[in-house]
């Protein structure tokens, strides 16, 4: 049996060689530290969450809460069914939105590339405000149906039309369909009438306000999979980096990791549409923010970048229902108000660098 | 310079038959009959557009067979699972990429990704065979180095490391000295015929600089316009009607002083003017 943890070699002293029997792997030291510290902050947020509100509730009785302990009623239900929900799903949709944003950029090779712009989030926006204004009593749990179908149709569609076309091709066929399906949103809310057009506009702004745990269930359902797989596609993806035919000389079957990578990222961005509407910035802003940590393998970069768009999302919620209150600001305005301004002070401090 | 191994050819390792490969159905190469023998080191030579590195992308199964096949010992290379491929075949490519902010260590470190599972993803044989890699191709010190801080030398022995720690017995390069001066050309050749003669691997190379090819390989395969014009088993036997043939272009030819090998230069293109 080998040592648990190898002495790091003198020559390569930034990765950790781990193994255990037939497992082993190598871990980027400082990547991991920037990863654990982002999942302490991530803790953090969730204790703000919990605690802020109209209502502020002490930790000891967040912490009674989660040890399933006796609470009083009204801080029980303040918990349970509003904060929580919304916390879980606001975590959610933006660690799904920044997970697909990072594979679709690693993947495409386009450093703006990413699922909400060729075309998904507005198919299946599409498809959930044809259903508001069609169909005002509808049940919530139509929406991420309805989402989620238009969304893999829009990748569908943009798969084939761009079947072995180059990275950029494949972008730009997305920008035209995204356009396409804008438009179309477009004529659908000028002919709509003024009621349905509000409870519409809000939802398109994305928001949380219709947070409840099966929208939570339906978001782990398929983040808790996709996520796994992401980490096995990443070693394969992550060669990529070295050309195509050396990817290919190493056993890379190449369209066949495209597609997954591709219809993962689609299922990640239709399923976060669908719980929490329009939400923009995540998947693109995430993945850069995550460039500013040390280097590590791509899974490594994946896990970063889905932290961070879990903050920004969890974050930009707080703030809109704290700066204002009592007035909650739609998450998916305050998150452009703060994700905005953060992205171009990025750009900025990287200017030399692009 | 060279003692040349006495013992013939062993066995072919890869084999053309009456291969044509090229791009979107159109063949570049046609009717190639070739054996690549185990334990040599092949160059492959011809002018530009002569469909040498199309070749070398049908050996590596880049390019498919448009007809005839490659066979990897003995059966067609086609019907190989690709991780098996990839455990006997090496690639480098022309002009690699330069991966943003990867290190030396990491670069040559992926060249493992065909012995590495889900699980196993940095055994103990991995960290061997990349040691290894550094060392043949004296990169050790640079390891930590990221790739695109390296010269143009360094970073080709850099990718020619790579390849080495995926250990494959058959190594395909295309044009590995192009674009380095000549200590940079003669240091790669040197670490490749090390590796033909030393570690038993068999090499093949697309080579632009005629004369670097004669001094180190041990077959020349000429091509010209997509088809095999001339296959020589030993460089001496290359003569100045072959290559004015090859290259459309008149040469003299000289002997190496030391090797005895034939060199080819240009035939000069005016006379010397009369001194007054």
């Amino acid at each position: 049996m080998s040592r648990f943890l190898m002495p790091p070699p003198a020559r390569n002293a930034r990765r950790l060689a781990l193994r255990l029997g037939p497992f082993s792997t190598r871990l980027a030291v400082r990547g991991l530290a920037a990863n654990l510290l982002l999942a302490s902050y991530l803790l953090l947020v969730v204790w703000l969450g919990l605690s802020l509100g109209s209502r502020p509730i002490p930790l000891a009785t967040i912490l009674a809460w989660l040890r399933l302990e006796q609470v009083n009623d009204t801080d029980s239900i303040i918990l349970g069914s509003l904060r929580a929900p919304r916390l879980c799903l606001s975590m959610l949709s933006g660690a799904m939105l920044a997970l697909s944003g990072a594979l679709t950029q690693h993947v495409t090779r386009n450093g703006l590339a990413d699922p909400g712009l060729i075309g998904v989030r507005s198919a299946a926006a599409l498809l959930i405000v044809a259903l508001i204004l069609a169909w005002p009593q509808a049940p919530l749990a139509l929406r991420p149906v309805v989402g989620l179908a238009g969304g893999l149709l829009a990748g569908l569609v943009v798969g084939l039309l761009a079947r072995g076309a180059s990275p950029l091709k494949f972008v730009m066929i997305g920008f035209g369909i995204s356009w396409c399906l804008s438009s179309a949103l477009v004529i659908l809310l000028a002919s709509a009438d003024i009621r349905s057009l509000q409870r519409a506009m809000m939802w398109l702004a994305g928001s949380l306000e219709g947070a409840d745990w099966p929208a939570v269930r339906l978001a782990l359902v398929v983040f808790v999979p996709t996520a796994i797989a992401c980490l096995g596609l990443a070693r394969q993806a992550e060669l990529l980096d070295l050309g195509a035919a050396t990817a290919s000389a190493l056993g890379i079957n190449q369209t066949r990791l495209h597609v997954a990578c591709l219809a993962i990222a689609v299922l990640l961005v239709a399923t976060s549409v669908s719980v929490a509407g329009g939400l923009g910035f995540v998947g693109l802003v995430a993945p850069h923010m995550a460039r500013f940590l040390p280097r590590q393998g791509l899974a490594g970069r994946l896990i970063c970048a889905t932290l961070i768009g879990a903050l920004l999302v969890m974050v930009a919620d707080l703030a809109g229902n704290v700066a204002f209150a009592p007035i909650r600001l739609p998450v998916g305005i305050s998150l452009a108000a703060i994700g905005a301004p953060v992205l171009i002070l990025l750009l900025w401090l990287r200017r030399n660098r692009i | 310079m060279t003692s040349r191994s006495a013992d013939p050819p062993t066995r072919s390792r890869l084999t053309a038959e009456a291969l044509s490969v090229g791009h979107g159905g159109q063949a570049v190469v046609q009717d190639i009959e070739l054996d690549i023998f185990e334990g040599c080191m092949t160059a492959l030579l011809g002018p530009n557009g002569s469909g040498k590195s199309t070749l070398l992308a049908g050996f590596a199964r880049l390019l498919p067979a448009l007809g005839g096949s490659v066979r990897l010992d003995g059966s067609d290379l086609a019907t190989f699972p690709t991780r098996h491929v990839a455990r006997v075949l090496g690639l480098l490519p022309q002009q690699p990429p330069v991966p943003e902010g990867l290190s030396v260590f990491d670069l040559v470190a992926r060249g493992r990704f065909p012995h590495q599972g889900f699980f196993s993803q940095w055994s103990r044989q991995d960290e061997a065979a990349v040691g290894e890699a550094l060392a043949l191709a004296a990169l050790a010190d640079l390891a930590d180095r990221p790739v695109e801080t390296l010269s143009g030398g360094q970073r080709q022995r850099a990718w020619i490391a790579m390849v080495l720690a995926q250990e494959t017995p058959l190594l395909l390069l295309d044009e590995p000295t192009t674009f380095l001066d000549a200590a940079h050309q003669v240091a790669i050749l040197d670490l490749l015929r090390d590796l033909v003669r030393r570690h038993r691997r068999t090499v093949v190379c697309v080579l632009h600089d005629l004369n670097m090819a004669l001094q180190y390989a041990d077959r020349l395969v000429f091509l010209k316009e997509g088809r095999i014009r001339h296959v020589l088993t030993h460089p001496s036997q290359c003569d100045g009607r072959i290559i004015e043939e090859v290259f459309e272009m008149p040469v003299v030819s000289l002997k190496h002083p030391q090797s005895g090998l034939p060199v080819f230069l240009p035939c000069a293109s005016r006379q010397p003017e009369a001194r007054p």
